[in-house]
């Protein structure tokens, strides 16, 4: 393992930043945690990550938009959508605009960890993670 | 129409004092005003008209009788006057005579004939004479001289049969022929007096015939006059009233017509008939209240069912993390995270409640409602509603709104409706302004929802309260929204305006009268 | 990564649409060959299984209604269970009725196209005659699809796609199709592929529990399963007992709940209290 997986959560519940993060960590990843979407794509601009993870329904700026700029800025970055709002155009939609793999809520750790694993291995990164328990 | 509500009073009458007996209640008080319109004196309008001909009638009648009977006076007059006239002329021709007789010595035969004549005329008509005359003492005078007349005139008479010359004549002295004459000339004069009295008597009952035609016939128009006036009145104020409650009906309100009417007529019998077409009608805007409040319910649910996978998530991540790393956290950890599931949880209960406070089946209360914290409540409701729209919601309310009297359910399916199509209309970032403050009116509320969307074409603003007019696709919109809306409002007692222009956005505004009742004395006002 | 499926009134193109795009796409196909497997696991006649596939029950026809719901449902069991793999090509099944929320199933409805159909005397009927035949055959799925989904197999809203054969000739469509397969829009993701599991679960507890009961609903969100069923009101608590010991012994059932649905007409006198 050289150098760990960086990942940036984007969800307007403050729980779901305080949960992810740890649990993440625990496999390798280096997590940034925001609330608010503009802050996350200043973030972005600066700093090219492996992974984004983001809601989809949230003030201002929302998850679509942000999976547009992700895409154009960085094609390798792996996107991970997931929402409360789970629609079957809805999840369409984001497939088609490229994201990685569309989460609906509610999820247990296990099943974003799943996705993170399989996306670290799309990105020829692979990490180290059960995928035994999914889907128990 | 804020005014007097005839409602309440007649719920007080209402002996099991259902306190939620208020306007949303169908058909209970149609019946009671059935029955308190028996308690009023039955006095229609044909009766009316009735009563006015037949007093008409009457009225006639008494002219024609009292016109009758003062021709029957006058015709009795001038007979008299005839008489009196005769006497006179009976009178005049006996004093001719016996002039002559007295100048020839002829024709005194003839001379007792007509004091004789003169005599019986009098005898026959005594009665009337006496009244004439004034009394009986009166009557004695003319008779009395008659009969000295006559009695004069058979002695000479007898005299001159006697002494069958001129000679024994000069016996009847000088003296008694003056006498004679002044008898003769007296009885005259009162003959005369009475034919002009008559005469006079005569006028006086003619000139009356005049008074009785022209003061009757004033009469006749006057009593004809007030009746139609009362007529009219009555009429008009009626038909006032119906086409004020005809006004309101057609805003959407079907509150049973109660008319201050003090009498039982026709109007009643309309009037049922209108409060039973208005129950019906009633009856069926409440299925359609209740349809759309269904359709509305069906929308908030799928919105609901997506705004609790939020709290969902959020427990469900918490409490897998506890079981994965239980024994590695501190106790620190695990309070706070069994604090997020707390709070979570109850986050979700909200939600649930808010949309089954609305949801649910309630008999229509009315009640006092704080319009600020059923609008808040109402945008938490439509949160999820809100969130996928993309626009933004602005709530302001004025910092004391009084509350009013409502229903809040229903009041909340308008703010529910309005907000609905108001996101309908928007585009993703627009912005809705509601707001709550005091009425432009002393003692009124108002709220407006006003959005910066497509707008409404003014060729098509008259028609947007109207019932299953919708401009939206066949699956989403029924076009039942503001119609509702507006039948709901108006049971309210308040009124629904919108203002729009075409690619500005729309801003309806609901104004309700504020009914400040202190509790419980809502049906003594 | 995805599944398309087919539904036609006409057969013949159906299949050989199906055929070519599997080929093109090397993608496994799943048709009425796969009623042999079908009868074999759950040990049923494969005569009687095509039959439940094309009449609706009714008191003049052999099959009893339990019968063929429990048919259906080794069907819908047996298919959603190949659905599982990915990479195929579905037709002649119905399957389209129970795959609906699944977004990386393409659905398409294809009419029309007798006319050009000329190897096969199948069609060589007059058009009139064979318009009338059509509309017969259609009105028969309707009423098949209403009684076994509650839904009818022609609604447009359904499908993803309706092309109309007679304007587009079988390559096109080949082609076309192939492509919009290519669309990441239907590939399958976390959330698609939990939809076809609960499906599936789904699918097995009521297979399980028509052997012995009837009227059984299922839904299935997450791995929570909800059985709603209705009957007299006195066995009511037997029933339920009975489903709950039946379905608990399903695998992968996270929560288990069973409902009692009341009858319709009493709800409607309540809805406007
Ligand atoms: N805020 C608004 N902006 C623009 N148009 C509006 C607005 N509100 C209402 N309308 C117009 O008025 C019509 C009638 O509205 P209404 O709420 O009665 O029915 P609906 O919204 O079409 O259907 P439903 O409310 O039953 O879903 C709408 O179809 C729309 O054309
Ligand atoms: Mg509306």
């Amino acid at each position: 393992m050289s150098k760990p997986l960086e990942i940036l959560l984007l969800d307007d519940e403050v729980i779901v930043g305080k949960r992810l993060k740890p649990a993440l960590g625990k496999i390798g990843c280096a997590v940034e945690v925001f609330q608010d979407s503009a802050l996350a794509i200043k973030r972005m601009q600066e700093k090219e990550f492996d992974i984004v993870v983001t809601d989809i329904y949230m003030d201002g700026v929302d998850g679509m938009q942000v999976l547009d700029l992700v895409r154009k800025k960085s094609p390798r970055t792996k996107i991970i959508m997931i929402t409360g709002h789970a629609m079957i155009s809805l999840a369409r939609e984001a497939m088609e605009k490229g994201a990685f793999d569309f989460i609906a809520k509610p999820f247990k750790p296990d099943d974003l960890k799943a996705v993170i694993a399989r996306a670290a291995k799309a990105l020829g990164a692979p990490i180290q993670f059960d995928d035994k328990k999914v889907g128990g | 129409m804020p005014g007097p509500h005839p409602p309440i009073s007649k719920i007080k009458k209402d002996d099991n004092g259902s306190r939620q007996a208020g306007q949303f209640d169908h058909g209970s008080h149609l019946s009671k005003d059935g029955k308190t319109f028996f308690f009023f004196r039955h006095f229609s309008i044909r009766d009316q008209i009735y009563l006015g001909t037949i007093l008409v009638f009457f009225f006639a009648l008494v002219m024609i009788l009292i016109l009758i009977l003062n021709n029957n006076r006058v015709q009795k007059q001038m007979k008299f006057l005839g008489f009196v006239n005769d006497f006179s002329l009976e009178i005049q021709q006996a004093r001719r005579y016996e002039k002559n007789y007295f100048l020839y010595g002829t024709n005194l035969d003839d001379a007792l004939e007509n004091i004789h004549m003169a005599e019986s005329i009098f005898i026959k008509e005594s009665e009337e004479f006496s009244k004439l005359l004034g009394g009986k003492q009166a009557l004695q005078k003319i008779p009395d001289k008659i009969l000295a007349y006559k009695t004069l005139l058979e002695q000479l008479y007898l005299l001159e049969t006697k002494g069958k010359n001129r000679l024994s004549i000069k016996s009847f002295s000088k003296e008694d022929e003056l006498k004679l004459r002044g008898f003769g000339r007296d009885i005259l004069t009162s003959a005369q007096l009475m034919a002009a009295f008559e005469k006079a008597n005569l006028e006086k009952t003619l000139f009356r015939f005049q008074y009785i035609y022209v003061y009757s016939f004033l009469i006749l128009l006057v009593f004809l006059a007030i009746n139609s006036y009362l007529l009219v009145i009555r009429l008009y104020s009626t038909f006032k009233q119906i086409t004020i409650h005809a006004k309101r009906v057609s805003s959407g309100d079907f509150r049973p017509i109660i008319l201050r009417q003090k009498v039982r007529d026709e109007f009643t019998g309309l009037l049922t008939s209108i409060n039973d077409m208005l129950k019906k009608l009633d009856l069926r805007d409440a299925v359609m209240i209740q349809d759309h409040k269904i359709k509305a319910v069906g929308t908030l649910t799928a919105g609901v069912a997506h705004e609790i996978n939020n709290p969902l998530n959020n427990i469900m991540l918490t409490v897998h993390m506890l079981l994965e790393d239980y024994n590695d956290l501190s106790k620190e950890e695990k309070i706070e995270m069994l604090g997020d599931i707390a709070a979570e949880t109850d986050r979700s209960k909200k939600i649930i409640r808010n949309l089954l406070d609305f949801a649910r089946e309630s008999a229509s209360t009315m009640e006092s409602v704080d319009l600020s914290i059923l609008l808040k409540d109402t945008l938490r409701l439509l949160e999820s509603q809100i969130r996928l729209s993309g626009v933004q919601v602005d709530l302001r309310c004025a910092k004391k709104i009084p509350k009013i009297h409502g229903d809040a359910q229903k009041l909340q399916q308008v703010f529910i409706n309005l907000l609905l199509n108001a996101m309908d209309a928007s585009i993703k970032g627009d912005k809705i302004q509601v707001t709550g403050s005091l009425g432009d009116k002393a003692n009124s509320v108002k709220v407006s929802v006003a959005d910066h969307g497509e707008g409404i074409p003014k060729d098509l603003l008259p028609f947007v309260f109207d019932p299953f007019f919708t401009t939206k696709s066949k699956g989403k919109g029924t076009g039942l929204g503001l119609s509702v809306s507006q039948g709901i409002i108006a049971k309210h007692g308040g009124n629904i305006t919108v203002e729009s222009r075409e690619g500005r956005g729309a801003c309806f505004t609901l104004s309700f009268p504020i009914i400040n009742f202190p509790e419980n004395s809502i049906f003594s006002s | 990564m995805s599944i398309l499926i087919l539904s036609s009134e006409n057969k013949e193109l159906e299949k050989e649409i199906g055929k070519k795009i599997a080929q093109k796409l090397s993608f496994a196909t799943l048709n009425e060959q796969f009623f042999n497997k079908i009868a074999a696991r759950h040990r049923l006649e494969i005569k009687k299984i095509s039959e439940a596939m094309n009449i609706t029950p009714s008191i003049l026809k052999l099959m009893p209604a339990k019968t063929w719901h429990y048919y259906l449902s080794c069907v819908e069991l047996e298919v959603l269970e190949q659905l599982l793999e990915d990479r195929c090509v579905c037709w002649g099944l119905a399957a389209h009725l129970y795959v609906m929320v699944i977004s990386h199933v393409l659905k398409v409805r294809l009419i029309g196209g007798y006319g050009s159909v000329s190897q096969s005397g199948q069609f060589s009927m007059a058009p009139d005659k064979m318009e009338k035949h059509i509309a017969q055959q259609e009105r028969n799925r309707e009423k098949w699809s209403m009684a076994a989904f509650n839904r009818k197999e022609a609604d447009p809203g359904l499908y993803d796609m309706v092309i109309n054969l007679d304007q587009i000739q079988v390559d096109e469509v080949v082609d076309t199709l192939s492509m919009t397969m290519g669309y990441s829009r239907f590939t399958a993701m976390t959330y698609s592929k939990k939809k076809m599991a609960d499906q599936l679960l789904g699918a097995r507890v009521k297979n399980t529990l028509l052997k012995s009961l009837t009227d059984i609903h299922v839904h299935v969100q997450d791995g929570t399963v909800v059985v709603t069923t209705s009957s007299m009101k006195r066995e009511k608590s037997k029933k339920i007992e009975t489903i709950k010991e039946i379905a608990g012994r399903i695998e992968g059932i996270r929560y288990l709940e069973v409902r009692w649905n009341k009858d319709i007409i009493t709800e409607a006198a309540t809805i406007f209290r």
